[in-house]
């Protein structure tokens, strides 16, 4: 069979180890692939058969968890979504993401990242602390209230839209296109009354006015999250709030939902 | 040596276009517009009576009548105009931010740059020169 024919495709890979080395070097390996290899499964090849200390990050293998997001040809791509031979190129460069702090060869060390985001509150914020400890019912929302988010809610974390982003090349204070998503995300959920409380973060130097809309966040998302749309909308939002004068309050008309045609509005091949 | 193990970018980061959307051009092209612009008007207030005159002029009018086409974009756009409205993420994706409305208005803004430069250079070059 077409699938089962191996072609060998050469790997650059970016070596690395700021412990050890004073500057980083590329090593090249040669790895046979066939059409459904990936290119976490050809590092994972060269690992077990050529250099167990190549350094590498994964976990779930499948586009859920964001571990293995990584420069793959001067792009962000996750090593487990992207398929070898779709690449069309007889070299593959394999390098750390831009712009996060190096741990080891492939791997990037995001704890800066979850400590940016701990400032946007990322959790859902609410005041009725009785019904919190005490549920009487449920929070409901309809499905016009839920396509307004969910978009953004399908983030993985993985990073990459921060490290495309070249306002955060230029500034390591800039919260990112990441955490500007994860802000909208909470600030669009109708359960969720922290609008206020998040704006320290996002309406400063730093926050959703740094962004000058290159969207390459949006280009490089695997999951089809557009960051670049969370961001303007923030923006939206608090020009609705800051010049028209409408209180965070009054959620609806702060916040743009999703249309809704008929009852129920599935995705083409749901039905 | 620690600028390695940071990996930021800096500007050359702006520089790295291929592969990635036109609107990372453009934020460029902003920039390095923005830029220029910022130069010539410091020149221009020592000595107001100065202009680059010919081929100046016509760079300056490009500085000048693109980085004033892309910012009205940028005025829709970060306003959350023309980028959609949020949906549910499906494969395949296809993103408000780079698609539809905000792809045509890019275009219209790129088609509009090329006739008032033409039109400009006309001026510059020819009736000026003349």
């Amino acid at each position: 069979m077409s699938t089962d024919k191996e072609v060998e495709v050469k790997f650059r890979v970016f070596r690395f180890n700021p412990k050890t080395d004073f500057v980083p070097r590329w090593q090249e390996y040669k790895v046979k692939v066939n059409k459904s290899t990936t290119v976490l499964d050809a590092l994972l090849k060269i690992k077990e058969e050529q250099d167990p200390t190549l350094t590498i990050r994964y976990s779930c293998r499948q586009a859920v968890c964001g571990s293995c997001g990584m420069m793959i040809n001067d792009r962000q791509m996750l090593a487990c979504f992207t398929r070898v031979l779709e690449l069309n190129s007889d070299v593959i460069k394999v390098a750390p993401l831009k712009n996060y702090r190096i741990i080891k060869d492939l791997v990037t060390d995001f704890s800066e990242l979850f400590q940016k985001e701990k400032q946007v509150k990322p959790y859902i914020i609410r005041h009725d602390v009785e019904e919190l400890l005490n549920p009487t019912g449920t929070y409901k929302q309809t499905e016009e209230e839920l396509l307004g988010y969910i978009q953004f809610a399908d983030c993985i974390e993985c990073g990459m839209c921060s490290s495309a982003c070249p306002v955060s090349a230029t500034d390591p204070l800039y919260l990112g296109p990441m955490i500007l998503n994860r802000a909208y995300r909470f600030i669009s959920d109708p359960r969720d009354l922290g609008f206020e409380q998040r704006l320290e973060a996002i309406d400063s130097e730093h926050g959703c006015w740094r962004c000058h809309f290159a969207a390459s966040c949006s280009a490089v998302c695997p999951k089809g999250v557009d960051p670049a749309k969370a961001i303007q909308l923030l923006r939206r939002a608090l020009v609705k709030k800051g010049v028209l004068g409408i209180s965070s309050s009054k959620k609806v008309e702060l916040i743009p939902m999703g249309h809704v045609k008929g009852k129920l509005e599935l995705p083409k091949g749901w039905e | 040596m620690a600028i390695y193990e940071e990996n930021r970018e800096g500007v050359s980061g702006w520089f790295r276009l291929r592969r990635y959307s036109v609107e990372r051009a453009l934020y460029l092209m902003q920039r390095l517009s923005g830029i220029g612009i910022v130069i010539f008007a410091f020149v221009h207030l020592l000595y107001t009576g100065w202009h680059p005159g010919g081929w100046g002029d016509v760079i300056l009018g490009i500085f000048v009548v693109y980085h004033t086409l892309n910012g009205l974009r940028l005025v829709l756009t970060e306003h959350g105009f023309l980028i959609g409205r949020p949906i549910r993420a499906v494969y395949p994706y296809r993103k408000g931010t780079l698609y539809g409305s905000q792809r045509y208005l890019v275009m219209v803004i790129l088609a509009l740059f090329v006739i008032f430069i033409l039109i400009w250079s006309y001026v510059a070059l020819v009736i000026q020169a003349g």
